[in-house]
């Protein structure tokens, strides 16, 4: 571009919303509660469309100074929305607390308080979703959640997230043309007829769902015009003015312009969260929907490049409005109000042809214009078909060390798609989703993130006949005394039972909580689902086109590969180190037994391309896959994943020593990255190690975090170097990586904490060493040389 | 029998030493003995023993471990000490000490051991044009070894390059150059007395057998390197005569100066050797450019860099 934006508009919108304190916002649900005691008797998904529909016309309805795009699920700017239908306890055990905890507080205003506890609470007590879930939890899945083998509570706490709404056909057809398929469908209905009743409540619901969306968005109407009349200046009140002359429209009618367009999908999108608070709803492709609208615009002379620009970075800054209410255990490990808004620019269209046009990198500009925590920006990039020149501006974002894009490997994204039952043609539009999942927008449902389970303790009851050290008693399968362990063979017989004995509870909860679901019914979401409609189906139902089995996620990879390759490695292989001796060592968390702990150590690790470990990495992996796609589900075979957002650090604090050399109750491994300090190799082994995972296998994503080598940041040719990194990540068919770049803070962590940074080098021309072995004058001038980077929380 | 080389490293992923990414293979043992050098741990042809002292908790394990009784703890210093004269290199002191403080530079390798590695990072040549870059220490003094790899890497369609001091006899120079697609040979100063005195080397043998090289070796293969270190080689009398010395050759791709860095101190304080050059502060990048940037009037018919980036 030229020209560039004027930032200062974008820089007020970001200073406000930094230094707005989150609030508890409960509003909405006290005007939901009040809409279900209106609607009592009828059925439970049109007393939901009501107390949505209610929502929208009685929802505080807010502008703040310099906005383009207006909207908001609240009645707070960064408020947290509170679900009570879904769970209320969350906050109920928290109502002291939350103002002040430490990780992620939100403000409780006394009226808020009053409300909960004289109107909310008294409601839903009985009612909610997670009251159903602690009800009905399997006992063997109980045990294991309670020693810190399984985090599988999170669906029953929230609303479904996890998904890509179809924001397309709103924008285009706009509410008015989801009318009329409500119309076509029921058109078609005989109440004379079995299960058409069914599907005419549903109906019922859709509507007053859609009429709620209409209503709300010209309530943002009416208050423009209202504040454009008290507005003194001219160019504000122009541009009130013309923000309710596009609320009046969109998203009603279908979008005629680039900024219709925007404004349609945002009053969509807070509607859903209104609906049903959760993480991950996905706006998804956007630089392939919006690039119509630009283009036209562009075409007819309506827009510049510049406007277009604004806009997108005014978007970027709504983004960060919302905040994710969770419960302070969870806060503490995913800080930050993750919403995981997942926007994604690139790769191929409908026919495999190259995708990127000029708005995907409109909108990698937004995110480097703004440089806030959302949107979580992805980037598809398909090696044959787009562009070097794309793959450069996604190169240069890295290097900026906000974090952003998360990359991926577009062909194992489509393969990923495709192994979830999705036909080629469909699996080219596919979507990262919160954090790497895969998605396919207003045709998937599933839960891509259903639960995690804990490769630490597999490895822990594999050497301790099931029983948790932490607790003491017994949670996973009995494999009896490894000391009758006869050859390696046996001993991985017994990790592979364990792993078996904990996916088997974790597929049993995943069935309960399918059927809970089903009462979960979110109508507004479905509006934007095609098939939802013509099937008069709820999204909660199954309704989409394709449904999915929902995922099941590994944390403690490397934690896994590098303990079983141990194990094979010093008692059996080189027997170095008998059975008995190490279990001692487990038991003594290593004090005392420090050349154990040594040899531990010093085997071969994960992450550094050995190829014996290699092959251990393929067949533990293939092994896990294979299990978790041989159950059924509801909505087709379970699905595997490999994406702890943080959950690494919980599960660590569950899982005592291991033969990896790892100390008690400290984090595991993140995604599928090695554990900190044993990656020595530098990254481009990491990256040879980690593709021996079957990455098309694990069809909810695999994550990768891996620290950038400053020579592919700060010297010359760098971008080059990157661009390479990232093509021959994509031959070796990793699905994701994202960079942390490494500043000062890291420098500083690693001068401190040397053996979590074994790995970090330092080069210049003819030179390498690494940074944990310079002495510390040395260190401290690097550090003096380095640059901080960050990005605003 | 697969041909031995006493190897110090092998780094992956190299952004810095030629085209694209690059395995760099360090060999150990260089017939000089620069007072800047940033790799001391290569000088030395055998297997080194080095102590960092701030990783060893003084357990003393070494101490009682030693056969030869080589160690002893020297308590009001919090270090071990090493008798020399009496270890003789068998590391059970680094087998056993907990904290790794002790440990050992160089080992031996095979031509095959060396390539199966190279081999690992195929995919990362492929997309960046890079290869394997063979460094040191000093090449030429393992040349049948160096051969034998370069060999096989060319037959593996792997692009090849090296960092040469050409020092030493031609022939050995001659064995490698048919199988580099491009070399650095290092010119540290064209004054032959000051060479003499800063790398314990005379430089006349190198400056012959670079201008023997360049009209020998492929079209665009000869690229050369100076580090420039304060007060020794950074005059413009040096500079200047170094340009006009690398015009004068049949060939030359381009001519890079590299600003001298302390990055090695600590190495030498856990071989237990003094650093002579502790005074001097690390080169700038600016500094180095402002250095050489005169040379942009000497109508020189090929790029002249610094670090990397081309003056203009």
């Amino acid at each position: 571009m030229k020209d560039k934006v004027n930032m200062n508009r974008i820089m007020r919108l970001k200073n406000r919303v930094l230094n707005t304190r989150p609030e508890m916002d409960l509003e909405n649900a006290l005007i939901l509660t009040r809409g279900f005691r209106e609607s009592e008797g009828e059925p439970l998904v049109v007393q939901k469309a009501y107390a949505f529909r209610k929502q929208c016309l009685e929802k505080t309805v807010k502008i703040w100074d310099d906005e383009l795009i207006v909207g908001n699920s609240g009645s707070k700017q960064r408020g947290g929305l509170l679900c009570p239908d879904t769970c209320w306890s969350v906050l109920d055990d928290e109502l002291d607390t939350i103002s002040t905890r430490k990780y992620d507080p939100f403000y409780l205003r006394d009226e808020d308080r009053e409300h909960f506890v004289d109107e909310i609470r008294p409601y839903w007590k009985g009612r909610s979703t997670y009251e159903k879930w602690l009800c009905q939890i399997p006992e063997d899945t109980r045990i294991l959640r309670d020693c810190g083998v399984l985090y599988i509570n999170r669906k029953a706490v929230r609303g479904w997230g996890e998904t890509t709404a179809g924001y397309e056909m709103i924008i285009k057809e706009g509410i008015e043309g989801i009318k009329r398929r409500i119309e076509e469908t029921r058109a078609a209905l005989d109440i004379t007829k079995p299960g058409h009743y069914e599907k005419m409540v549903y109906l019922r619901a859709l509507s007053l769902s859609a009429d709620g969306v209409i209503q709300l968005a010209r309530r943002y109407s009416a208050e423009a015009s209202r504040m454009a009349e008290n507005e003194t200046v001219k160019t504000r009140k122009e541009e009130l003015l013309s923000i309710a002359e596009i609320c009046r429209r969109v998203p009603e009618k279908p979008a005629e312009t680039f900024r219709e367009a925007l404004q349609s999908f945002y009053i969509y999108h807070t509607c859903i969260f209104m609906e049903q608070n959760a993480a991950s709803y996905n706006p998804g492709r956007m630089d392939q929907y919006l690039y119509p609208f630009y283009k036209a615009d562009l075409e007819a002379g309506r827009i510049t490049p510049q406007e277009a620009q604004e806009l997108l970075d005014c978007l970027w800054v709504k983004f960060s409005e919302p905040c994710l209410f969770q419960d302070e255990k969870t806060a503490q490990y995913s800080a930050g109000y993750p919403m995981f808004q997942n926007i994604c620019v690139g790769g191929v269209d409908e026919n495999g042809m190259d995708a990127v046009n000029e708005l995907s990198y409109m909108i990698l500009q937004a995110t480097m214009d703004v440089q806030l925590y959302q949107p979580s920006l992805s980037v598809r990039y398909h090696m044959v078909r787009n562009p070097n020149a794309f793959l450069k501006k996604v190169a240069e974002l890295i290097k900026l060390g906000t974090g952003f894009p998360a990359f991926h490997c577009d062909e194992v994204g489509i393969q990923m798609l495709m192994n979830k039952g999705i036909p080629l043609k469909e699996a080219y539009n596919w979507n990262p989703c919160g954090c790497v999942e895969t998605n396919l927008a207003g045709k998937m449902h599933c839960y891509t993130s259903y639960a995690d389970y804990n490769l630490g303790s597999v490895v822990e009851f594999a050497l301790n006949d099931g029983r948790s050290r932490k607790y003491g008693i017994p949670a996973g399968a009995r494999t009896g005394n490894p000391c009758d362990f006869k050859s390696f063979e046996d001993f991985f017989k017994a990790v592979k039972e364990q792993i078996t004995y904990i996916i088997r509870a974790m597929v049993a909860g995943n069935h309960v909580n399918d059927d809970i679901c089903l009462e979960r019914v979110c109508p507004a979401l479905s509006l934007s689902f095609e098939d939802c409609i013509t099937k008069a189906k709820d999204y909660a139902w199954g309704g989409p086109k394709y449904n999915v089995g929902n995922g099941l996620d590994a944390i403690g990879v490397a934690d896994l590969i590098n303990s079983v390759y141990a194990v094979k490695y010093l008692v059996y292989d080189k027997r170095m180190l008998s059975m008995e001796k190490l279990l001692e060592a487990l038991e003594h968390n290593f004090t005392g037994f420090e050349e154990i702990e040594k040899l531990c150590l010093e085997c071969p690790k994960y992450g550094n391309d050995d190829e014996d470990v290699n092959q251990l990495t393929a067949e533990l992996f293939s092994f896990i896959a294979d299990l978790i796609e041989s159950f059924d589900s509801k909505y087709g075979h379970m699905t595997a994943g490999i994406l702890p957002v943080s959950g690494n650090t919980p599960f660590g604090l569950e899982v005592g020593a291991l033969p990896s050399g790892r100390k008690a109750y400290v984090p595991l491994a993140d995604g599928v990255s090695p554990n900190a300090g044993t990656d020595i190799e530098g990254m481009g082994a990491v990256m040879k190690s980690v593709s021996f995972i079957p990455h098309g296998r694990f069809s909810q994503g695999t994550l990768l975090n891996l620290k950038l080598d400053p020579a592919f940041n700060q010297s010359e040719n760098s971008t080059q170097s990157l661009m390479a990194f990232l093509k021959s990540m994509c031959s070796l068919g990793v699905f994701h990586v994202q960079f942390n770049v490494i500043d000062r803070d890291i420098l500083i962590d690693a001068q401190k904490n040397p053996e979590k940074h074994k790995g970090l080098l330092i080069r210049v021309a003819g030179y390498t060493a690494y940074f944990v072995e310079l002495g510390k004058e040395v260190q401290d001038d690097i550090i003096s040389r380095t640059a901080h980077a960050g990005v605003n929380v | 029998m697969s041909r031995e080389a006493q190897i110090l490293r092998i780094e992956k992923l190299s952004p810095n030493d030629g085209k694209g990414l690059r395995t760099v293979v360090f060999f150990k043992g260089c017939p000089l003995r620069c007072r800047w050098c940033s790799t001391p741990e290569s000088q030395k042809m055998e297997q080194e023993l080095y102590y960092r002292q701030a990783k060893c908790r003084g357990c003393g394990k070494c101490v009682s471990s030693c056969p030869q009784k080589a160690l002893s703890l020297d308590e009001s210093a919090n270090r071990i000490k090493r008798d020399d004269n009496k270890c003789t290199k068998c590391l059970i002191c680094v087998k056993v000490c907990p904290s790794n403080a002790a440990g050992v530079y160089g080992q031996v390798m095979t031509v095959e051991q060396v390539m199966k590695i190279i081999l690992r990072d195929e995919v990362y040549y492929y997309h960046s044009g890079g290869g394997v870059t063979l460094s040191g220490g000093d090449v030429l003094c393992q040349a049948e070894f160096a051969r034998d790899l370069l060999s096989l890497c060319k037959d593996a369609g792997i692009h090849t390059m090296a960092e040469l001091d050409m020092y030493g006899d031609y022939s050995r120079i001659a064995m490698l150059l048919p199988y580099l697609d491009e070399f650095y040979a290092d010119i540290k100063i064209m004054d032959g007395k000051i060479h003499k005195q800063y790398t314990g080397v005379d430089n006349h043998l190198i400056l012959e057998n670079i201008k023997k090289a360049s009209k020998f070796s492929r079209p665009g293969a000869l690229h050369i390197r100076v580090p420039l270190i304060w007060n020794i080689n950074d005059n413009p009398e040096n500079i200047s005569e170094t340009a006009e010395y690398c015009k004068a050759l049949a060939s030359c791709e381009e001519l890079e100066f590299l600003p001298y860095h302390r990055l090695g101190e600590s190495t030498y304080e856990y071989l237990g050797r003094g650093y002579t050059m502790s005074d001097l502060k690390p080169m700038t990048f600016e500094e180095a450019y402002e250095k050489v940037a005169f040379l942009k009037n000497f109508n020189i018919p090929f790029p002249v860099k610094v670090s990397g980036r081309i003056l203009n």
